[in-house]
């Protein structure tokens, strides 16, 4: 709980009187202090540095360090203190989130030494406000950026490469360049040949030298045939190169989609279908066109140049505000190519023929570019054609810079935003997972509070010492409070697991299920088959179980079972019914005829006796797996925590499980 | 004009021990408790609690539910001298007679809560308006599933229960001795004792 709150339970419990002349069944015993202490001051000594603080204030986050029995190792009997060997600055931060509730990163900290000091105190980085989580997480990328680095750099230096398939090792090569020798030539061959092709493109269309007949040819048709040794033998290489990476790529599907690998198609695809294609006079137009697209092959350029694909990138994610120029731009040549179309029509041997032939003038005119190919010659004309040129002036000049200052601005922006939100999810979802635990917990922690009374009845005592330890003190007078409301109201709480898709419930409904219908039920159910036990008997079995309720219930709990993972069972909650009969009835031994007796189906338990039977048929997980301990044990992986079964959502926000 | 600036002045510093014994004397607390209680009560934003508060408070215990309306009901019954703020005085008071007082006072405090009006009588509507400001703390996610009736049939319980005279009102006299007549009520006041 948060920290002011749990300081107002004894107040949340005191006002819970008011409830008991309403309720209709008894309440369930409180928890009993086993040692009550008096609140007191603990010195806790941090290298030499002593701080004190109330016992209560650590407390109130029972599953940390200092809030839990572990802080018990490091009690210093001779000076009756707390001894820690860790650095008192960070554990200046550390105490006052005990005492605030909030957690703080200092700047001046570094940020694996601050990450060391939260893991040896058992505290979640993610409780980190908001004040200070940015900053934290920047941080945090930076340095894990440059041990990303770092690993690289040393591993490239040793040339140790653990034994990676023959294929990565490829990839490797042909991702990063410097990683060996080989790669490097491969990478410097293929920018040659770029350039070599490129520079032929654009040689072939040079004039050069004449023939007889007064016929200037380029150089691509009198040399027709070293130019296409030359193609031929780029196209080759790059033929080559693209299976190359096809071969290597981790994933294969996800290559072809990218963009390089689209860019190398296309620069290699005319060649081909210049091959297949003959010298067909029809289609040679056409295919002429398709040589255009080898100047694509530039683009290849990008693989080699860090700065191009930056540039591409920075375009992609400023497309929005481009886009709203062109929109701006276009709208304002339609508008003057429209005046102009107007204003000139009258001027015979005019050549504003159209508004689409305007548009060309407008373009020219507002990039103050002014071929002069077409001008205006009426008056009209020449008044807005100067509007058109100044405006164009205004239109052009003025939002270029702001866009170029946009770039850098959206650009951190939208990666500042961007990732704010994906922490903010894995965040939030981290903290869920530990909130998660709380409700569970209650649930849980009911299970074991009734499986004790049952015990305490029974008196088998040696099983009590397993059901008790794991929760605190106020946590466990948090779930009585709940407890008190159910047994005020008559529900009792439900959690709905959409993961499992099985609902779990206490209930406290008044039938006693004999074996029989109990298997019977589970069958229904579609469920594992598992030992099922009038007596209080602790087996311990891994199934999925279900709440299986009587007959006259079974219409409103549907139980879907999903089967799940091995993996899935460590996390949930394994659900236990347990039946309380409030009946009159004392005797233990029920038969049929009781579970038709209520069968009135007002919500109203008939709570007239004084005794309370216990049917326990299955058995709650042992205490250390519970979703609080896991989530604690697996720091690094917020993406996994999804997969950690949620209540329900308007249970778990308001309720901090820390 | 010195001796009037000294007597303020002591004054002022004697303010505060004298409320803290001034107060072990009116309640039932020993000052270690009371101690603690303050600790935890000023440990918040505002100077003083407000309705918000509770609500907050009561919403952090009950997550699943809305508990607006039992915290406006509960705020009423701390705030005794109805000024919109519970005092710390009005809260150890409260919580003196909650946890340390005798059965009487504790269901005078119940009584107390229920009577919203604090006219002397509880009627039907108000034991509803209290009766779902419960049920509403539980939330949508129970077993089994709340009816729209539940809170009217449950308030037909407690007034068949408690109204001896079949007035449709319950006053005082009769909440007390029906609730003293009723074992389970009776065990169930001194649930809290241990609480601070």
């Amino acid at each position: 709980m948060a920290a002011g709150v749990a300081a107002w339970l004894p107040f949340a419990r005191a006002a819970a009187i008011g409830w008991m002349p309403v309720a209709n069944c008894p309440m369930p015993l409180a928890p009993t202090e086993k040692n009550k202490r008096q609140d007191e001051l603990i010195i806790l000594n941090v290298s030499g540095r002593r701080f004190q603080t109330w016992r209560t204030t650590l407390e109130r986050y029972p599953d940390t360090l200092l809030g839990s029995t572990e802080k018990e190792f490091f009690f210093n009997e001779d000076t009756k203190e707390y001894f820690f060997d860790r650095d008192p600055e960070v554990f200046r931060c550390i105490l006052n989130f005990y005492r605030t509730g909030k957690l703080h990163y200092p700047r001046y900290e570094c940020i694996s030494a601050y990450d060391e000091e939260l893991a040896f105190y058992g505290i979640l980085p993610e409780i980190i406000g908001d004040c200070c989580y940015e900053e934290y997480k920047d941080r945090k990328r930076e340095n894990a950026e440059r041990l990303m680095d770092d690993n690289d750099s040393e591993n490239n230096q040793e040339g140790s490469m653990p034994s990676l398939s023959f294929r990565q090792t490829m990839w490797r090569a042909f991702e990063n360049p410097h990683t060996s020798t080989l790669a490097l030539v491969f990478y410097y061959v293929t920018g040659f040949f770029i350039a070599v092709s490129v520079i032929t493109n654009v040689v072939e269309t040079v004039p050069c030298g004449t023939v007889p007949g007064n016929k200037e040819l380029p150089c691509g048709e009198r040399y027709a045939v070293a130019f296409f040794c030359l193609d031929t033998a780029c196209v080759m290489i790059f033929t080559v190169e693209y299976l190359l990476r096809l071969f290597a790529a981790p994933s294969r599907y996800r290559f072809i989609r990218s963009v390089m690998s689209i860019i190398d198609v296309v620069a290699i695809m005319p060649y081909y279908i210049g091959l297949v294609m003959t010298n067909n006079e029809d289609v040679s137009g056409a295919f002429v066109t398709l040589r255009v697209f080898r100047v694509f092959r530039i683009f290849k350029f990008s693989r080699h140049s860090q700065g191009l694909r930056i540039l591409g990138y920075t375009l992609k994610s400023c497309a929005s505000e481009l886009g709203f120029l062109l929109f701006s731009l276009t709208m304002a040549i339609i508008i003057f190519a429209t005046v102009m179309f107007y204003a000139e029509k009258g001027s015979s041997a005019s050549k504003f023929t159209s508004i689409p032939a305007s548009f060309w003038y407008t373009i020219v005119t507002m990039t103050t570019l002014g071929y002069g190919d077409m001008v205006p010659k009426t008056i009209a004309g020449k008044i807005f054609g100067s509007i058109c040129s100044l405006s164009g002036v205004l239109v052009i000049a003025l939002p270029v810079p702001v866009i170029v200052s946009n770039f850098s601005r959206i650009y951190h922006q939208n990666q500042r935003a961007d990732k704010r939100r994906a922490q903010k999810k894995a965040r939030l979802a981290r903290i869920r997972v530990a909130k998660t635990g709380s409700s569970n917990a209650y649930l849980h922690s009911k299970r074991n509070g009734l499986l004790n009374e049952a015990l305490e009845l029974t008196g088998s005592t040696e099983d009590e010492q397993h059901m008790t330890k794991g929760t605190s003190l106020i946590e466990s007078q948090h779930h009585h409070l709940l407890h008190c409301l159910e047994k005020t109201t008559g529900l009792s709480y439900l959690v709905d697991d959409p993961l499992l898709s099985v609902r779990t419930s206490t209930t406290k409904n008044h039938e006693f299920i004999d074996e029989q219908l109990f298997e019977q039920n589970c069958m229904e159910s579609s469920l594992q088959n598992y030992p099922s036990s009038r007596s209080p008997s602790l087996s311990s079995h891994h199934g999925l179980s279900t709440s299986c309720c009587s007959r006259r219930h079974k219409k409103s709990s549907h139980l879907p079972n999903s089967s799940l993972p091995a993996t899935r069972l460590r996390s949930m909650q394994e659900l236990s019914t347990i039946h309380i009969q409030c009946s009159e009835q004392p005797s233990l031994t029920t038969s049929r005829s009781s579970l038709n007796m209520k069968s009135d189906d007002g919500l109203r338990p008939n709570c007239k006796a004084a005794q309370i039977t216990t049917a326990i048929i299955s058995i709650p997980t042992p205490p250390a797996l519970t979703p609080e301990g896991e989530s604690r044990a697996q720091p690094g992986s917020p993406g996994h925590s999804t997969n950690i079964p949620t209540t329900t959502t308007s249970n778990i926000v308001k309720v901090s499980a820390l | 004009a010195d001796t009037v600036e000294d007597e303020m002045e002591m004054a002022t510093v004697r303010h505060r021990p004298e409320a803290l014994e001034l107060l072990e004397a009116q309640s039932k607390f020993t000052k270690k408790e009371l101690q603690i209680l303050y600790r935890g009560f000023k440990n918040k934003e505002e100077p003083s609690p407000t309705e918000e508060l509770v609500f907050e408070i009561y919403s952090q215990f009950f997550p699943q539910g809305d508990s607006t309306n039992y915290a406006h009901f509960l705020f009423n019954a701390f705030d005794t001298d109805h000024n919109g703020s519970v005092s710390f005085e009005d809260f150890v008071m409260g919580l003196s007679i909650l946890l340390r007082g005798t059965v009487q006072e504790k269901l005078n405090w119940a009584f107390n809560l229920y009577d919203i009006n604090k006219d002397g009588y509880i009627t039907k509507e108000e034991m509803l308006d209290i009766m779902k400001a419960i049920y509403d703390m539980m939330g949508k996610c129970t077993y089994p599933v709340l009816k729209e009736d539940a809170p009217r049939q449950h308030v037909e319980t407690f007034f068949q229960k408690m109204d001896k005279n079949k007035d449709g009102v319950v006053t005082i006299d009769e909440f007390i001795e029906s609730c003293q007549k009723d074992e389970n009520i009776m065990r169930s006041m001194q649930l809290f004792e241990n609480v601070i």
